[in-house]
């Protein structure tokens, strides 16, 4: 499923006169439309549904608190002092290893519709911490542009961020820049994609968009003077991936020139242990679970150290190759791993941002 | 139940045959001819005359195989009218269920037949039956519980006779008929009980992923097939699910072993070597030990295989 279809939205009675509202009931006018006093009674009143049907269902909510929050990170791996503005929580695309699947309590895709809270949020937030240089995400529990043919929040917060001492990062497995391209970003959005070879992403990331378009749009973005970033996370190791995955990095420099890009993230496939007998149940056919995987020190399971070590010096030496300058970073991994990689670990998260492109203080 | 006039049957009249009713497994003969003897005394088995199957037997197929020799039986009979199919199941339960205790198969058998022939929902059978049965109200016991009719006779009647557990003969009633049968005979040889089974074919099961080879195939290989003891076979899988790390790991103990050090000093991993420092273990009683210990170290750590062992971090 390529576009968002809902058949079921259900909408909080205090956002019931939003733009975002307003613009799904247009939009949605198949769909079974319901108002709901607020999410969390209607969950106290509902049974819980499958991940299948909840990937079809819509909650119009009001958020109450919490807008912006450190990424959450992994106990005993590095961070990379990410903070993500809450902006939603679902996805329709249906990735196996997605790690919300874990969620019991996932009733459905929810998108939250009081934006003028979130930027208040940003306000407080940059005057709390004026001394410093953040990036923040939309894309943790989300696709950031994939609702974009609903409704865009981009046109919200790209140009609410033109001016602020804050990179926001819009991250996506989508194609949907149509809307960004006439924006003063005054570069400090950088959209972002989540990169894969061809095979995992037919395979792996059903409904979402195929690399050739990502990188079609990421160009797309760079013509409109975007910074744009690349994230290789989860890379799956299968038979032949060294030659998928130096391949996925070529094409993205067929596409895009290295001065475009901010950075690329590298993150080997790692999930809670719940994860795996739902990817079991729910995608029969992957074979991705059964790779040799050994419980990490935050209780993930991971690829064996010596593995993961392997992937990270092939990937890096693949871009490095073609784009010696392009910053490159590890998510959630270890320090001794970096050193690995790198040939030097950041002590703590802030120097790990240190290494992305013209951070200044 | 309608009363009904005691009648003498013959015992070839009978359908014994026709288990559509019966809820015993195995069905052994109960010892009647020494009862009937010590106590002069038979309770008359409850039949049904059905016209295209003769008389069922709805209550006493201990009895009738017991009596076969014998020329009358007494018998309470009953036409498919008077005892439809839905009473001479509940009939057979209950009676069953007051004088004595299922084992597990028959417990199956006892759901299965009650959602069968007397068109009891899920829902009633987890909620008022298991509980008869002294089982969780629970649906995957039903569902458990059911999946035990798939099992072949063996097999049932290990579960029935408690040779194998009724966990362990889920676990069989999940596999396929020919993984069950090969599966059955390595859990018979090598007595797995429930943890051990659930071990080696959740090995087996990711085997067969990675190698996208049947568990039926896998367990008719040499390897799997010529253990003799459960940490042999559990050792051989874990090698062949996880070959890097058991590589990985054998070069490490490999290495350990190099340094020759006396059984007091153990280097010990990280937990699936995922941690950057290992653990070196000392046991000593007294300071002059502690002096040998250390002279043993310093020497190791001039060794080669040290240096190797720290790169492995």
């Amino acid at each position: 499923m390529e576009k968002f279809g809902p058949e079921e939205i259900f909408i909080e009675k205090s956002v019931l006169n939003s733009t975002l509202a307003g613009s799904v009931i247009k939009k949605f006018s198949r769909a079974k439309i319901s108002e709901v006093a607020t999410i969390k009674n209607y969950l106290k009143e509902t049974p819980a549904v499958s991940i299948d049907r909840a990937k079809k269902r819509l909650f119009i909510a009001r958020k109450k608190g919490g807008f912006i929050k450190p990424c959450p990170g992994t106990p005993r791996y590095l961070c990379c002092n990410y903070y993500i503005l809450d902006l939603g929580f679902g996805c329709f695309y249906d990735c196996c290893y997605c790690y919300l699947q874990v969620y019991s309590n996932f009733p459905g895709i929810i998108l939250y519709a009081n934006l003028d809270d979130f930027f208040q949020a940003v306000e407080q937030f940059l005057k709390r911490n004026p001394s410093l240089f953040y990036r923040l995400g939309t894309g943790e529990f989300t696709d950031s542009l994939a609702f974009e043919n609903i409704y865009s929040y981009a046109r919200e917060l790209i140009p609410f961020f033109a001016h602020k001492k804050i990179m926001l990062e819009l991250k996506t497995k989508s194609d949907y820049v149509d809307n960004l391209l006439d924006l003063a970003h005054g570069g400090r959005s950088v959209i972002s994609w989540s990169l894969n070879p061809p095979l995992i992403i037919k395979n792996e990331e059903k409904g979402s968009v195929p690399l050739d378009r990502r990188l079609k749009a990421a160009r797309t973005c760079i013509q409109a003077g975007y910074p744009v970033g690349f994230h290789f996370d989860p890379i799956i190791t299968y038979p032949g991936w060294e030659e998928d995955y130096r391949w996925t990095v070529e094409e993205i420099f067929r596409y895009v020139s290295a001065e475009s890009i901010v950075w690329i993230s590298l993150g080997t496939l790692r999930f809670p242990p719940a994860l795996k007998d739902i990817i079991a149940r729910r995608f029969p056919g992957t074979k991705i679970i059964y790779a040799e995987f050994i419980t990490g020190l935050d209780g993930k399971r991971r690829y064996f150290k010596p593995k993961r070590i392997e992937i990270y010096q092939k990937m890096v030496s693949w871009i490095k190759e073609i784009a010696p300058k392009v910053p490159l970073y590890l998510c959630m991994e270890s320090q001794d791993v970096w050193k690995k990689v790198f040939g030097f670990s950041p002590g703590n998260p802030r120097e790990v941002e240190r290494i992305f492109f013209g951070i200044k203080d | 139940m309608p009363t009904k006039k005691l009648i003498v049957i013959s015992p070839q009249e009978i359908n014994e045959k026709d288990k559509t009713f019966c809820l015993s497994f195995p069905l052994l003969p109960f010892p009647l001819a020494f009862f009937i003897r010590e106590t002069g005394f038979l309770s008359p088995l409850v039949l049904r005359k059905e016209k295209a199957k003769g008389y069922q037997i709805v209550l006493g197929f201990k009895r009738m195989a017991a009596l076969k020799k014998t020329k009358r039986i007494p018998a309470f009979v009953f036409s498919g009218k008077e005892l439809p199919n839905k009473k001479a199941i509940l009939l057979s339960f209950y009676e069953n269920l007051s004088e004595r205790r299922f084992n597990e198969i028959e417990k199956s058998i006892a759901i299965e037949k009650l959602r069968s022939l007397a068109k009891i929902t899920d829902e009633k059978l987890i909620k008022f039956f298991l509980p008869l049965l002294g089982l969780p109200r629970n649906k995957d016991y039903l569902k458990n519980y059911l999946r035990l009719g798939k099992l072949e006779e063996a097999a049932k009647k290990a579960v029935a006779q408690r040779e194998i557990s009724v966990e362990v003969g889920i676990i069989l009633a999940g596999l396929c008929l020919l993984e069950r049968k090969l599966f059955f005979s390595l859990i018979k040889r090598l007595r797995l009980n429930q943890n051990k089974a659930r071990i080696i074919i959740a090995l087996l099961e990711e085997i067969g992923r990675r190698e996208e080879k049947s568990i039926a195939l896998l367990l008719r290989e040499k390897p799997v097939q010529s253990p003799q003891d459960f940490p042999t076979l559990r050792n051989y899988l874990l090698t062949r699910r996880y070959p890097e790390f058991k590589a990985y790991e054998k070069r490490f103990f490999g290495l350990v072993k190099g340094l020759k050090l006396p059984s007091k000093i153990k280097i010990i991993p990280p937990p699936f070597f995922e941690e950057d420092r290992l653990k070196v273990n000392l046991e000593i009683k007294e300071h002059k030990e502690l002096k040998e210990i250390l002279s043993y170290l310093n020497s190791a750590f001039q060794k080669k295989e040290f240096g190797e062992i720290l790169s492995m971090f």
